[in-house]
C-alpha cells in the first residue's frame, strides 16, 4: 500500500505541475476499471464513455488547482460516480440509486443445494446470487474484493458511513458463504494442484 | 466476527504467512492471493504451496475466495477494444485546444450537450477510431453523390463546436452535429432529397405526397415525416439511423446514388430501433436502441398495484413501442405492485424480472423473457 502511495504522490504532482506523460499513464491505468465502474450506473455505453472523458478533461484544465493525491485510483472513482450522479439527476434518467437497498438482507433462496463440484460450479452459483444483490451492495462488495478499497474510502465513494458499508459487507459475505456451501466434495478437488 | 480491520496489519506484513486465521475475505485482501488469482495460478506458486501444505483446512476459505473474486471478474463490464484509445483521442483533442485563459471561463459545455443527447437518441456505435488509417480507402461517397445531383444544393458545414440547427423550406428541422455536413435543395423536385455527411437529427415535417430522402454515405434513408438520426461518416464503414418517432425506410446505395443491383434488402424501422450498415460486409443489422424511449402521445401510468405480469408488461410495449415474448406462461398471472415510473424501459424490466426470478434479453428488436414463476 505504502508503495503504491509514494508512487501515486508523485505521478499526481508531475501530472499537476503539467507533465502530459504522466496525466497519459493515468489515464492508461485506470481507464479499463473506471468504465466497468461507471457502467454500473447507466445502461448505455456512451454516456460513461462521455463522462470519462469529460473527467479527465476537467482534470486537465484543473490540474494547477488540484489538492495533492495519495491515491489517484480512489480520487478517480469517487469524482466519476459524482459526475454520472450530477449529470443523471439532471437530466433525468436516473437508474435510481437507491439509498435504502443498501442494507436490505437479500433472500436469495438459501435451499439445500448440493455441494458445488468443481470451482467453476461454485463461481458459476456467486455470479447469479452477485447478480441478484441490490445494486449499491454489488458496488460496495466489487469496490472492497475486486478494487481492494479501503472501508474508509468505500464509505467516501458512496457517500455512506463506514459502519453501513461494514455491515453490508458482513451481510453480502455471508449471503455468499451460506449459499457456496462448501463441504469435502471441494477439499477433495482441492487436493489436485491446479484448478485454473 | 469479520473484523476488517484488524487483520489490516496482518496483511500488510510480507513476512507473516500465518493464515491461520485467514477467511475469504482476508484471503481476498492479501496481496499475495491477489497475485496469484489474477495471473491465473502463474505467479503466487509458492503461496498456493505455502496455504495448501502448511493450512490445509484453510483450502475452502481460498477457494471461496477465488470464487468471490472470479465472480466479479466475470461480472465486470469492459469496454470494447478501441474504446480506450477512441476516448483518449477526443480528450487530448479536446486539451490540445484549450487557450491558456480561457481554462476558468469554457466548461466542457460541449460533452454536456453530448450527454444530452446521448440520453434520448443514440450515438453512432463502433465507429472505430481505426477508420482514420483506413480513409484513403474508402470512397468519398458524399462528395461525389453532392456532385451529381440534378438540383442546385446549398450545403450547410458546422464547423461550430456545438450542434447547428437547420430549418428546412419545407418546415423540417435538421440538428446538425458539429463537423458535419448537409446538402440540401429548395425541395422543388418529387422528392425532397438531402445529403448528409457525418450526424444528423431529423425531424421531418409530415408531406405524404413529397417523401422525404436522406443520402447518408451508402445507405439511403426515407420517410414520410417523422423523427430519426442519421450517423454516416466519410471515411467510416459504418453507418447508423436511429428512430424516435414515425417509420423510415432505409436502403444500401452507391456513390452514384443509385439503389444497388440485387441488392433488395429494405430495412423498415420504428421507434426506438435502430439499423446499423456496414459498408464492407455491405449488411444491416437492426436492434433496439440502447436507451429507448417512452412513444409521444402514448400515455401510460407505470404505477403498478396488483396487476397481473401479462397486463404489465404488455402496458410496458406499448409505451415503449417494442415487442415483449416470453416464453413461460406460468408467471403471467402474478400479480405485480410496485411503482415503475421515472425509469428507462431496461430498469423497469430488470426490477419485474428480479420480482418473478426471471430474466431478458434482448434478440434485435425484440425483448425475450425467459424463467420466472409467482412463488419467488
Amino acid at each position: 500500500m505504502t508503495i503504491h502511495s509514494t508512487h501515486d504522490a508523485e505521478q499526481w504532482n508531475a501530472f499537476r505541475l503539467g507533465d502530459k506523460s504522466a496525466y497519459a499513464q493515468i489515464y492508461e491505468r485506470y481507464f479499463d476499471a473506471l468504465y466497468a465502474y461507471g457502467k454500473r450506473f447507466v445502461l448505455d455505453h456512451t454516456q460513461v464513455e462521455d463522462a470519462i472523458q469529460d473527467l479527465f478533461i476537467n482534470l486537465w484544465r484543473t490540474r494547477e488547482k488540484l489538492s495533492a493525491v495519495d491515491n489517484i485510483k480512489f480520487y478517480l472513482f469517487r469524482s466519476l460516480r459524482r459526475d454520472i450522479r450530477r449529470l443523471s439527476e439532471k437530466e433525468k434518467f436516473s437508474e435510481t440509486i437507491d439509498l435504502e437497498n443498501l442494507l436490505l438482507i437479500n433472500e436469495y433462496p438459501a435451499e439445500e443445494q448440493a455441494s458445488p463440484e468443481s470451482q467453476e460450479e461454485l463461481t458459476q452459483r456467486l455470479i447469479a446470487i452477485l447478480k441478484s444483490l441490490p445494486k449499491r451492495q454489488l458496488e460496495a462488495i466489487m469496490l472492497r474484493y475486486y478494487e481492494n478499497f479501503g472501508i474508509d474510502e468505500i464509505a467516501s465513494i458512496m457517500n455512506v458511513s463506514e459502519k453501513t458499508v461494514r455491515n453490508t459487507l458482513h451481510n453480502s459475505i455471508t449471503l455468499l458463504r451460506k449459499n457456496s456451501n462448501l463441504f469435502y466434495p471441494l477439499l477433495k478437488l482441492a487436493a489436485i494442484y491446479f484448478w485454473w | 466476527m469479520y473484523i476488517y480491520n484488524a487483520t489490516v496489519a496482518t496483511i500488510n506484513d510480507p513476512d507473516l504467512n500465518n493464515y491461520n486465521e485467514y477467511s475469504s475475505e482476508d484471503f481476498l485482501l492479501d496481496e499475495d492471493f491477489v497475485k496469484w488469482v489474477k495471473s491465473g495460478g502463474n505467479e503466487g506458486a509458492l503461496f498456493f504451496e505455502t496455504v495448501r501444505t502448511q493450512f490445509p483446512d484453510k483450502i475452502s476459505e481460498l477457494m471461496l475466495a477465488k470464487s468471490i473474486y472470479s465472480s466479479l471478474h466475470t461480472i465486470q463490464e469492459n469496454p470494447d477494444s478501441g474504446t480506450k484509445a477512441k476516448i483518449w483521442i477526443n480528450v487530448e483533442d479536446a486539451i490540445g485546444e484549450d487557450q491558456p485563459e480561457e481554462q476558468a471561463d469554457h466548461p466542457v459545455r460541449l460533452l454536456q450537450i453530448w450527454w444530452r443527447v446521448a440520453a434520448i437518441l443514440v450515438i453512432a456505435g463502433g465507429l472505430s477510431w481505426l477508420a482514420k488509417s483506413t480513409f484513403m480507402r474508402v470512397p468519398v461517397v458524399y462528395q461525389k453523390q453532392v456532385a451529381q445531383a440534378e438540383v442546385k444544393l446549398d450545403e450547410k458545414i458546422n464547423a461550430d463546436k456545438s450542434p447547428q440547427t437547420i430549418s428546412l423550406s419545407d418546415g423540417s428541422t435538421v440538428r446538425l452535429v458539429s463537423g458535419s455536413k448537409l446538402s440540401y435543395s429548395d425541395f422543388s423536385g418529387a422528392q425532397r432529397v438531402v445529403y448528409l455527411d457525418g450526424e444528423g437529427y431529423f425531424d421531418v415535417a409530415k408531406d405524404t405526397s413529397k417523401p422525404f430522402v436522406v443520402y447518408a454515405g451508402q445507405i439511403r434513408v426515407q420517410v414520410l415525416g417523422t423523427s430519426f438520426k442519421v450517423v454516416s461518416h466519410t471515411g467510416q464503414y459504418k453507418s447508423n439511423v436511429t428512430v424516435t418517432a414515425g417509420k423510415v425506410k432505409v436502403s444500401a446505395v452507391d456513390k452514384n446514388s443509385k439503389m444497388m443491383d440485387g441488392q433488395e434488402d429494405e430495412i423498415f424501422l420504428t421507434p426506438n430501433q435502430q439499423v446499423v450498415f456496414d459498408a464492407k460486409k455491405r449488411s444491416f443489422s437492426k436492434g433496439l436502441v440502447a436507451q429507448p424511449v417512452q412513444l409521444a402521445g402514448v400515455a401510460a401510468e407505470f404505477d403498478f398495484t396488483n396487476t397481473t405480469i401479462k397486463h404489465v408488461l404488455s402496458t410496458i410495449a406499448t409505451a415503449y413501442g417494442v415487442t415483449i415474448r416470453f416464453e413461460n406462461t406460468a408467471f403471467e398471472s402474478c400479480l405485480f405492485t410496485a411503482p415503475l415510473d421515472d425509469m428507462p424501459l431496461f430498469r423497469k424490466l430488470d426490477i419485474i424480472c428480479q420480482t418473478v426470478g426471471a430474466t431478458y434479453e434482448v434478440f434485435g428488436t425484440e425483448i425475450i423473457i425467459s424463467g420466472g414463476e409467482c412463488s419467488i
